[in-house]
């Protein structure tokens, strides 16, 4: 039974209830920051560090923090969290940080970080909060990802890698415009924010198209079930009546 | 103690708890990281440095308490003055050749800030801009309309001198007003009485061919 709630709390914010794709939240840094699969990586994981700390100390604190000032305590925290994220990835990681500007210090207030802390990590458990980060963060950079692997893709041509994450020897996979050659099937409108706005938007069609097809099938199924349970009853009611006709019979 | 004073103190202390372990957080990343940082900015300054005027090149920062006699005499060097843009500013040389002036101008806005190079020639002639870091509005880019003009002919640089492009945009006329006090400040001609300083630019009529900028005179 915990073992089931303990997985729920992770694999529900990937998929289930991911909080990009179904709630709707942090879409701010998702159009601004998915001009490249590598930025998108990386506030994604940045996002994830800042969700799962943040989450994991609100919910050590829950019962020490009265109820009236709850908010600005989650705000100190995350705040803090965030602060040293930045400070980490400017020392660390300084190609990110300035991909990423403004977007990193906007966290503070993303809603997504503020929204699980008041929904769930002052009403759960420590393990449980923590899952539930993971999960949630895993959710975002997967759903980051996907909006910035099409735009990229879309908008150059090809997903360069290596460019912020210069550890990594940097490498271009060609997809729709190859060097040394005519060929560029490339739209740059793609790199830009209508861009951003037109992938998010068939990302959320196609989301919205599955949870229909899955919603019609369970409609469907439930019918059917309903259809074959009447069915069986009524079967159940015939063959009952002609039994019950011949003992009487045998009584004369 | 009443019940209001307990909730009061309650509160206050977990608030202040809070508030105090995070700061102590901060403060401590910040003691490991600011050396870092530090480093990052002066090989990222100097890997900058390195393509105005090549690497072979040595660039002698102008400092306002110079020793380099040489530099002192040559004029290279800071004076007291307010300054809205320039930050720091070198003399590249090769041997016993300078070569020209690199100045550094840091200016921000509302949602980001830009730090760039200025290439200025001995003659006080504009060269070509370099970014180091622009952090400009949610977009997190420089227009590169903004920068071209001045990377490209001499007709190019005067007229985005002349006159700023692209909307008038604050970041256009932030490169803008960058670019003039780094021309001022190499050439040593600005007003010091004010803290704005004024320009005057014009075209030398008898040199077609060559652009010079001309500045109001020092006092």
């Amino acid at each position: 039974m915990t073992e089931n709630k303990h997985r729920e709390s992770f694999v529900s914010g990937i998929i289930k209830q991911n909080p990009l794709f179904i709630s709707m939240l942090g879409t701010c840094p998702a159009l601004a920051v998915t001009t490249s699969l590598e930025s998108a990586f990386g506030m994604g994981l940045l996002f994830t560090f800042v969700l799962l700390c943040s989450n994991v100390i609100i919910s050590l604190l829950k019962k020490l923090i009265p109820e009236v000032v709850h908010t600005p305590c989650y705000i100190v925290v995350i705040a803090a969290f965030v602060t040293i994220t930045k400070m980490f990835t400017e020392a660390f990681l300084p190609e990110l940080f300035a991909t990423l500007g403004v977007f990193l210090s906007l966290l503070v207030v993303n809603c997504i970080v503020l929204g699980r802390a008041e929904a769930f990590a002052n009403k759960n458990s420590v393990l449980d909060s923590l899952l539930d980060a993971l999960g949630n963060g895993i959710g975002y950079t997967l759903a980051i990802c996907i909006i910035g692997f099409f735009r990229e893709a879309l908008g150059t041509g090809g997903i360069t890698i290596g460019k912020i994450f210069t550890f990594i020897p940097q490498f271009t996979i060609p997809l729709l415009k190859y060097p040394g050659t005519q060929v560029d099937m490339s739209m740059s409108v793609f790199t830009d924010s209508a861009g951003g706005f037109i992938v998010m938007g068939i990302a959320l069609a196609v989301i919205m198209a599955i949870e229909n097809m899955k919603n019609t099938k369970k409609k469907v199924d439930a019918r059917i079930k309903m259809q074959q349970e009447a069915a069986a009853k009524k079967l159940a009611m015939n063959t009952a009546a002609p039994a019950t006709t011949g003992s009487k019979k045998e009584d004369k | 103690m009443n019940e209001f004073t307990k909730n009061l103190l309650k509160t206050s202390s977990v608030l202040m708890i809070i508030a105090g372990g995070a700061a102590l957080l901060v403060g401590a990343t910040n003691a490991l990281t600011a050396p870092v940082i530090e480093q990052n900015n002066i090989i990222k300054e100097k890997t900058m440095l390195a393509k105005v005027y090549g690497e072979e090149a040595s660039y002698l920062e102008w400092k306002s308490d110079s020793e380099d006699q040489e530099m002192k005499a040559n004029g290279q060097y800071l004076e007291s003055l307010t300054l809205n843009y320039v930050t720091k500013v070198w003399t590249a040389r090769k041997g016993s050749e300078n070569l020209g002036h690199i100045a550094r101008f840091y200016g921000k806005n509302g949602y980001g800030d830009i730090d760039m190079l200025v290439q200025v020639g001995l003659d006080g002639s504009l060269g070509n801009l370099f970014i180091i870091s622009d952090t400009m509005s949610y977009k997190a880019k420089l227009e590169s309309g903004y920068i071209d003009p001045y990377n490209a002919s001499e007709t190019d640089k005067q007229a985005a001198l002349d006159d700023v492009k692209c909307g008038a945009t604050f970041a256009a006329k932030l490169v803008k007003k960058g670019v003039e006090e780094s021309l001022m400040v190499c050439s040593k001609k600005y007003d010091q009485v004010a803290t704005f300083v004024t320009l005057d630019m014009s075209v030398n009529q008898e040199e077609t061919q060559t652009f010079v900028y001309t500045f109001a005179e020092r006092r």
